[in-house]
């Protein structure tokens, strides 16, 4: 999986299938900060802030949001991969 | 076009040099196995002239013998080298016509020039520049045209990156400061009455505003010249050209042509070819219009970042997968 910060997001780029993805925002911060290492918890705080979202509806998008990279390949739990 | 690099050895230590992962404590050698299937996939694929690179091309203990293997399937012969080549090999260049055999010479702006080889070879040298940081300054080349009786013609190219890293390269972030440069030297060379040409990798934007319109034909196809090229190694492997050689290579095809291995190696790469040199190549309009490829895809590969590895870090509960 790499990536690389574009003007106006992020494109995700899954090495193995080739699948490319462009995420504008707020969804590319989620990324930046997802990479970062930052907890969801975390990251769904700062979204209320970034994108002026009340907390629920920032902890919707930060749940959406992974469970679709996570579906396409992009993202993986970390106990699947032997972590 | 495909280069034929014969030979890994090279007499110099450039820092720069896109070919220094190839290099190793002992040279490795193309064989003249080798070089005729190399000149057997030029032929099936309507390539006129044998562009022979290194290292240092002449320092291949067979110089003249693959050089007169090229000639006499009716081939053009160019030659890359940094003009120290041994005495042999200057004075075979030097008895060849004109017109069959070229030599690029690549200056070491740090090196004295090798006046003795210039001189003796004459008009059948193109000088060339790699502007490898932003203070390369080619404002001397048509001096040394005039002074050293070659061509006037001059090549400038851009230092890019080794994929896997090690060596020095020109950072996109000055190319633009190179790009003013280049324009100023563009003038006084067309004034001196010397052509300059560009290798792959600039791109339209490092250039003055209506710099590119007013150079007219001589632009070529700055913006869109990777194809990709493609390197055929000693070995006999090609790869997509030396800076992508870590990523991709495969071994010199069997009644396959030029043509087909490159549209393999784009295939292959047609996911990073999203990325530019810059950030704002994804929503450039000269881009989207054709007019730029991006870059350099080494280059722009540069931006990337990666999964952490296995026992790397590991702080968020969903993690990017890493690289298969």
């Amino acid at each position: 999986m790499s990536w690389a910060v574009e003007a106006r997001g992020v494109l995700l780029i899954n090495d193995a299938t080739g699948a490319v993805v462009t995420v504008g925002y707020p969804q590319a911060a989620i990324w930046e900060m997802l990479t970062g290492g930052e907890s969801n918890e975390r990251i769904a705080r700062k979204l209320c802030a970034i994108a002026s979202l009340e907390p629920e509806a920032a902890e919707a998008l930060m749940r959406e949001t992974v469970a679709a990279w996570r579906a396409a390949g992009f993202l993986a739990r970390e106990e699947d991969r032997g972590g | 076009m495909a280069n034929i690099s014969v030979t890994t050895a090279c007499n110099r230590d450039c820092s720069y040099c896109f070919a220094r992962g190839a290099r190793r404590a002992v040279a490795a050698h193309m064989s003249a196995e080798t070089f005729e299937k190399a000149l057997d996939f030029l032929a099936r694929s309507g390539i006129e002239e044998a562009r022979l690179l290194g290292g240092e091309p002449t320092l291949h203990p067979e110089f003249q013998r693959l050089a007169e293997m090229a000639l006499r399937r009716g081939l053009r012969l160019r030659v890359f080298s940094n003009g120290r080549m041994p005495k042999a090999a200057l004075e075979w260049l030097e008895s060849q016509p004109e017109e069959r055999v070229a030599v690029l010479i690549n200056f070491a702006p740090d090196d004295p020039p090798p006046a003795e080889t210039l001189r003796r070879l004459g008009k059948r040298v193109t000088l060339g520049l790699n502007l490898h940081t932003p203070t390369v300054d080619p404002s001397f080349l048509p001096g040394a045209v005039r002074e050293y009786g070659v061509a006037p013609r001059v090549r400038l190219g851009l230092a890019h990156p080794m994929a896997e890293g090690g060596n020095r390269f020109l950072d996109p972030r000055h190319y633009r400061a190179v790009g003013r440069r280049v324009a100023d030297f563009f003038e006084a060379a067309r004034e001196a009455g010397v052509e300059a040409s560009f290798d792959c990798g600039f791109v339209p934007c490092m250039f003055p505003r209506g710099f590119l319109e007013a150079m007219g034909t001589a632009a070529g196809d700055i913006g869109t010249q990777c194809s990709p090229v493609l390197d055929i190694l000693p070995d006999g492997k090609v790869v997509p050209c030396y800076p992508l050689a870590a990523l991709a290579r495969e071994p010199l095809p069997d009644g396959e042509t030029a043509d087909a291995l490159r549209a393999r190696f784009t295939e292959r790469f047609s996911s990073y070819r999203r990325l530019g040199v810059f950030r704002e190549c994804t929503v450039c309009e000269v881009r989207e219009n054709g007019g730029c490829n991006g870059g350099c895809l080494a280059a722009s590969m540069q931006r990337l970042r990666t999964a952490p590895g296995p026992g790397g870090a590991r702080a968020s509960r969903q993690v990017p997968r890493g690289r298969s």
